[in-house]
């Protein structure tokens, strides 16, 4: 990844550390203490100082250093497919169930991996989720988040 | 040894025997395949662990432990590709031995060494940590947040990449544990407003996110439709054991630097293997060998590789502090347990301590008959597509964020701290210093307000404690080392000049 990527980064923990910090003046950390004890505010202050001079020092290495940075570029036209469809997947797994989300969503990652079997992978879409679904709901008798439209699937 | 019995009797079950041959193959399995390593390997599993009693859980992620470091040196002998970082120094000897025909050779001195590693670490682990458990009474709070302040440190210093991105990820990990109700006056503390984060965030679906998303991302980011590897011809041949005999001393000076750097938190198995092979390259007597298809090259890597987990488990098991990735995951699952390490451990369930113990023997053992039968099979394994794999890997990490609470939202907090790590990774920040720092904050946190509570305020009279004084110094001397190395080096230089 390019230099500049590693700088926004460094910037972005800078500027969170310093939104966090003015977080902990707020009146849900104005607690009364007792007995020595230093309050609930002290430990995230003291991390959040601390994180804030490393990632100051970081955004300035980031930026001192102008040589290209090591390795390959990463390629973004594939991760941010499988990414969202991550993200898509996870999400709809808490709105619609383990199995119906699992099964497009395996399918749909796989393929946009550069899976392109697409017979095979139709039924590892279906055979993958359910096994497991089956497995945790039977064996282990742990239930999955599950669809508004069936009791268990 | 009075425990051996109990232990037997809890831990001599059927559930239990196919849980750790289980968690031996998964974990070999997984070791072989390029990309995956021992925590990936851990957290697939961790969703078994709620379905399974302590005993089977504790077999299966043993198993799974010991014999992922031990599956990369397969693919690093086969395919000069090796399957988890710590056996990246394998491929130097291995990969030239294969090539010279002798790959079932290489494999078999592999396996062999592991063996050796493993049964040498695990001695001392039944040695020490029950004695440090014991010591570990007299440690008060400031010995206990001074003790976690060095095992941080020691983790920031020795992460991959540069010191402050270590550090810094460390804080971050800190920081994430006061998104949670304060013990003491029940305040909720960074919730935003957002119900769902009043309870404070869960360990496992962050680790989850943070090593096994973010390995899913990072290698679609990176992944290139490659021939599967040629891995026929493959086998198992023990070295003959006049060849074995010769090495002796190898074999102890390999088991000895991997137990050593196992002990100490954040080095890894990684870093032990690099000093054991550089120190066995410098020593040996078959030195101009090395790189040449030497199987001291193999004794170096892979006795220290697998000494490092009975080293590592010795902090985790007597005084619940991990050193890297897998010991988290490891101490997430004694959690869900409902197992205390430390003192806890050794006096009320001396038993669980003593079926550990049982388990990491027999899963060395398994370990050994797994190289030497199923070589050939795990070798085939290498070849299942990657996205596939990799899919797999996204089915069982989302089902394990959520069986950890039941809590739709952990799903949604693994798949943004999967986001999180692979920006970092791309940015160059080591993640395990994050779970690390969120494994032991909220202890860290609370040591230092009980300690401060019984020294009513005062920070000077909490913290001089001699224990704590003494474990402080080697902190500052970890932080301070390199800087004076520096100094000391520029000062030879001018002398030399002069």
């Amino acid at each position: 990844m390019t230099r500049s990527f590693e700088a926004a980064v460094s910037a972005f923990l800078l500027a969170a550390a310093a939104l966090l910090f003015a977080a902990t003046f707020s009146d849900r950390f104005d607690v009364p203490t007792f007995g020595g004890d230093v309050g609930p505010a002290f430990a995230p202050r003291a991390y959040l100082i601390v994180w804030m001079c490393l990632s100051a020092i970081s955004l300035a290495q980031a930026v001192r250093v102008t040589a290209p940075a090591d390795g390959e570029a990463a390629n973004l036209r594939k991760l941010l497919p499988v990414a969202a469809i991550a993200c898509g997947t996870g999400y709809a797994m808490t709105v619609i169930g383990f199995v119906f989300a699992t099964v497009p969503g395996f399918f749909l990652f796989c393929w946009a991996f550069g899976y392109r079997k697409p017979f095979i992978l139709a039924f590892l879409s279906v055979a993958g989720p359910l096994l497991i679904w089956a497995l945790f709901t039977y064996v282990f008798e742990l239930l999955l988040p599950r669809s508004p439209w069936f009791h268990m699937i | 040894m009075s425990h051996l019995l109990p232990a037997i009797q809890q831990f001599a079950s059927l559930e239990v025997l196919v849980a750790v041959i289980v968690g031996c193959a998964w974990g070999t399995v997984a070791g072989a395949l390029p990309g995956m390593g021992t925590v990936s390997a851990l957290i697939v599993a961790l969703p078994f662990a709620f379905g399974l009693s302590t005993e089977s859980s504790m077999a299966l992620f043993l198993g799974i432990y010991v014999t992922s470091v031990y599956g990369g040196s397969i693919s690093a002998i086969l395919i000069n590709t090796p399957g988890t970082p710590q056996s990246a120094a394998t491929v130097f000897d291995g990969y030239p031995m294969a090539k010279a025909g002798k790959a079932d050779l290489a494999i078999g001195w592999a396996t062999f060494s592991s063996l050796v590693g493993g049964l040498f670490s695990l001695v001392i682990l039944i040695v020490a940590a029950p004695a440090l458990a014991r010591v570990s009474v007299a440690f008060g709070p400031a010995a206990i947040f001074a003790l976690i302040l060095f095992a941080l440190t020691c983790i920031a210093w020795v992460s991959a990449g540069s010191t402050i991105k270590g550090l810094l990820a460390g804080m971050i990990g800190l920081w994430l544990t006061t998104i949670v109700p304060d013990d003491l006056t029940g305040y909720t503390r960074f919730d935003f407003g957002i119900p769902a984060l009043a309870g404070g965030l869960s360990l496992i679906p962050v680790l989850i996110g943070l090593f096994a998303f973010s390995e899913v991302f990072h290698r679609a980011a990176f992944y290139f439709d490659a021939k599967p590897p040629d891995v026929t011809n493959v086998g198992f041949r023990l070295p003959p054991l006049s060849e074995v005999a010769i090495r002796v001393p190898q074999f102890l000076r390999s088991s000895i630097i991997g137990t050593f750097i196992g002990i100490l938190p954040g080095t890894g198995a990684t870093a032990a293997t690099f000093i054991s092979y550089s120190e066995l390259r410098r020593t040996s007597p078959r030195r101009d060998n090395f790189g040449k298809g030497e199987p001291d090259g193999l004794i170096a890597s892979e006795a220290s590789n697998n000494a490092v987990t009975g080293g590592a488990l010795i902090p985790t098991l007597a005084l619940g502090i991990p050193g890297d990735g897998g010991t988290v995951v490891l101490l997430g699952v004694l959690t869900i347990q409902g197992v205390v390490p430390g003192f806890d451990l050794i006096n009320n369930n001396p038993q669980i301590l003593t079926g550990a113990f049982l388990v990491l023997l027999v899963a060395n053992l398994l370990m050994f008959a797994l190289g030497a039968g199923g070589a050939r099979i795990f070798a085939r394994i290498m070849a299942v597509p990657e996205p596939l794999l990799m899919g797999g890997i996204l089915l069982l990490s989302l089902v394990g964020a959520f069986v950890v609470r039941g809590n739709p939202v952990d799903i949604l907090v693994a798949v943004l701290a999967g986001l999180a790590g692979v920006a970092m990774r791309f940015a160059g920040y080591p993640v395990a210093p994050v779970v690390i720092g969120m494994a032991l904050g909220g202890t860290f946190e609370g040591k230092l307000r009980q300690g401060l509570i019984s020294a009513r305020g005062d920070f000077l009279e909490f913290i001089l404690d001699p224990l704590a004084v003494s474990i402080l110094a080697l902190a500052v001397m970890v932080v301070l080392l390199p800087t004076i190395r520096r100094i000391l080096a520029s000062g030879r230089e001018r002398n030399d000049v002069g």
